[in-house]
């Protein structure tokens, strides 16, 4: 018997099902162990399924059976592949913010992940709005993004539907709260506006503080104020223009509390406190294969209907012999 | 007004069908009539329990333990109903899977029957297809196990056809297995049709977590069950085990895993 032939018994499929099994186990106790815990059983049962389709001449005449492990066998290959192409990753968008690359931070990229892609997506985030009901359990997302330039409408999505750009998804998540969009006037550099993000909100409503850089370099620690909590106890809807609050900004040893349109003048230049807005955090994936996974899956399936369908109709059998395994009879009904 | 009446209801529904099964089994003349019969009521008056509970929460019994508890007791009845009507060499698992029913009726009356708040990412056809399927899976994974479990306890108090009747061992098992073929088959397509709703609501279709994991294992022990009858001589009381692991697994992954993690499948706010 040849290695191949050893390789191909149906034994070390079940071997393979075990060590997946485990791996499996090993993943979900400790989401940091080594992706080869799944891996090698993966790469060990493909082998045998291989071997399998070449050396088992029962298997191969059994079509719906076949389509069903290729079909499997297909499934791992493109999740493997799509798992060494695909991205992972965050970004925070403020309402009028124009997506850019440099706000986003890599969560997992695959090695082949084609960068230029994601370089190239342009659309900037319109108006937020997040529905919640009493008991701060939150409802709906909508969130308008539209696409400078170009001649399509602005689009909503939210929850269960993400934006789809350049082969990219981004889904709205529950990370969300409030921004401070200041301008930073400084003598050497000009003006310069942006946003600040203060922690998810409602979940950090108590403390709604961050850092800036002012001008001429000096850091400073900002703390918004909202004037009402989030109401517990009835319907609500986080956004924007129902907004109100002012900035704490403590630099040094200084205090000043800005209203919306405001300006302070700070050593080595002034700040100006625009507006109160609200900002979403995005995940953004990748994953070019997903059609085809889905796809591959699904004609595994129907092919694993038809084998059975097939099987099931031949007459189930009145007596056996050797009543006491279960392998034989099986085997000749299918 | 409150669904409660209309869920005991259907438990005196279930507990009536037990006791026709098992009086039939005791005087070795099977109630077959009498217990599809209560099996329809139950489920008819489940029914009516599942549709006030819409009206009065608002959304499909989707979300609470409840709620999940509420809807098996009806599909899986459903789905048995169907099994017992259609499939008469599997009839005598009922003497198990009826008491399942009461089992799971006790339980509903044990936990909070509050709505809850179902969050934005359950408004989407893939929750019907998933839950759908999945329900289609367990209910035919349990009239395996009925059986299976009726054949162990023959062979254990060793009662010969005592509590199977007529038709051979080996038929009977081959039913065992052609329900759990089946059930494969849809559970396969539970999984897939779970990976495309997660890949909707979160971005990422697997991670592993507790339900996906467990789920996964479970599928996994059922392909395993499948391949080592083919693949060994197993004697029939192992298969018939087998098939009451991968039971308890399913029945895990659906009513344990998810209200016992605050995993993202819970709809964390
Ligand atoms: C990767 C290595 C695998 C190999 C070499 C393999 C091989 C085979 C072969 C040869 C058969 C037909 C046996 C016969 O007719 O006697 C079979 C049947 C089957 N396999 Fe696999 N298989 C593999 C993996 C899997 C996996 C991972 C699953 C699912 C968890 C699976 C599920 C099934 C099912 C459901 C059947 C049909 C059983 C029946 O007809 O009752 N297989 N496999």
């Amino acid at each position: 018997m040849s290695v191949l032939q050893h390789l191909s018994s149906l034994r070390l499929a079940l071997a393979g099902m075990v060590l997946l099994g485990g791996g499996a186990l090993v993943s979900y106790r400790d989401p940091d162990a080594t992706v080869a815990w799944l891996v090698l059983p993966l790469l060990l049962l493909a082998v045998n399924l291989i071997a399998a389709l070449l050396f088992n001449p029962r298997f191969r005449r059994q079509h719906g059976l076949l389509i069903f492990h290729l079909g499997l066998l297909a499934v791992v290959l493109l999740a493997a592949y799509g798992h060494m192409t695909a991205l992972k990753a965050r970004v925070e968008l403020t309402e009028g913010q124009t997506f850019d690359i440099d706000a986003v931070t890599v969560v997992r990229q695959g090695p082949w992940h084609p960068w230029r892609r994601l370089a190239a997506v342009d659309f900037v985030q319109g108006p937020l709005q997040v529905h919640y009901a009493a008991g701060l359990s939150r409802g709906r997302t909508h969130s308008r993004v539209h696409f400078p330039g170009a001649a399509t409408y602005p689009v909503e999505i939210g929850d269960n539907i993400a934006l789809k750009v350049a082969g990219y998804r981004f889904h709205t998540t529950s990370n969300k709260g409030y921004s401070a969009v200041l301008t930073r006037a400084d003598p050497d550099t000009g003006e310069h506006r942006g946003a600040v993000h203060f922690p998810s909100y409602p979940f950090h409503d108590w403390k709604q503080v961050n850092h800036w850089t002012g001008p001429g370099g000096v850091s400073i620690d900002l703390e918004l104020q909202l004037p009402v909590p989030p109401p517990e106890t009835r319907d609500w809807v986080l956004e924007s223009a129902r907004a109100s609050g002012s900035l704490k900004l403590t630099a040094a040893d200084e205090t000043v509390v800005l209203k919306p349109g405001e300006q302070q003048p700070l050593a080595g230049g002034s700040v100006r406190f625009e507006d109160i807005r609200l900002w979403m955090g995005y995940e953004v994936t990748y994953n070019p294969v997903l059609p085809w996974l889905f796809s591959a899956a699904l004609v595994a399936v129907l092919g694993l209907g038809w084998h059975f369908q097939a099987k099931f109709r031949a007459p189930v059998p009145a007596t056996r012999s050797g009543e006491e395994t279960g392998s034989g009879v099986l085997s000749a009904h299918v | 007004m409150s669904e409660m009446p209309w869920v005991l209801g259907g438990i005196a529904g279930y507990s009536a069908g037990t006791l026709a099964a098992w009086y039939g089994a005791w005087r070795q003349r099977p109630n077959d009539r009498l217990v599809l019969a209560a099996l329809l009521a139950a489920v008819t008056v489940l029914a009516i329990a599942i549709g006030m509970r819409w009206s009065r929460a608002g959304y499909g019994p989707f979300l609470t333990l409840f709620e999940v508890l509420l809807s098996n007791l009806f599909s899986l009845g459903l789905i048995y109903a169907l099994v017992f009507w259609r499939m008469p060499l599997a009839r005598p698992g009922a003497l198990v899977v009826l008491p399942v029913f009461l089992l799971l009726g006790v339980w509903i009356t044990t936990v909070p029957a509050e709505p809850g708040q179902l969050p934005a990412t359950y408004e989407t056809v893939w929750l019907w297809i998933h839950v759908g399927v999945g329900k289609v899976f367990l209910g035919l994974c349990l009239a395996a196990t009925g059986l299976a479990a009726i054949l162990l306890l023959n062979r254990l108090l060793k009662t010969g056809n005592r509590f199977t009747g007529p038709a051979s061992v080996a038929t009977l098992d081959a039913s065992v297995w052609r329900l759990m073929s089946v059930a494969f088959v849809f559970q396969s397509l539970m999984l897939i049709a779970g990976a495309v709703w997660a890949h909707d609501a979160w971005g990422h279709y697997w991670t592993w977590d507790p339900l996906e994991t467990w789920a996964f294992i479970t599928w996994l022990v059922l392909g395993l069950s499948l391949h080592a009858r083919l693949t060994w001589q197993l004697p029939l009381w192992a298969g018939w085990l087998l098939t009451l692991v991968v039971f308890c697994l399913a029945f895990l992954t659906f009513f344990g895993v998810p209200f016992s993690s605050l995993g993202p499948h819970k709809g964390v706010l």
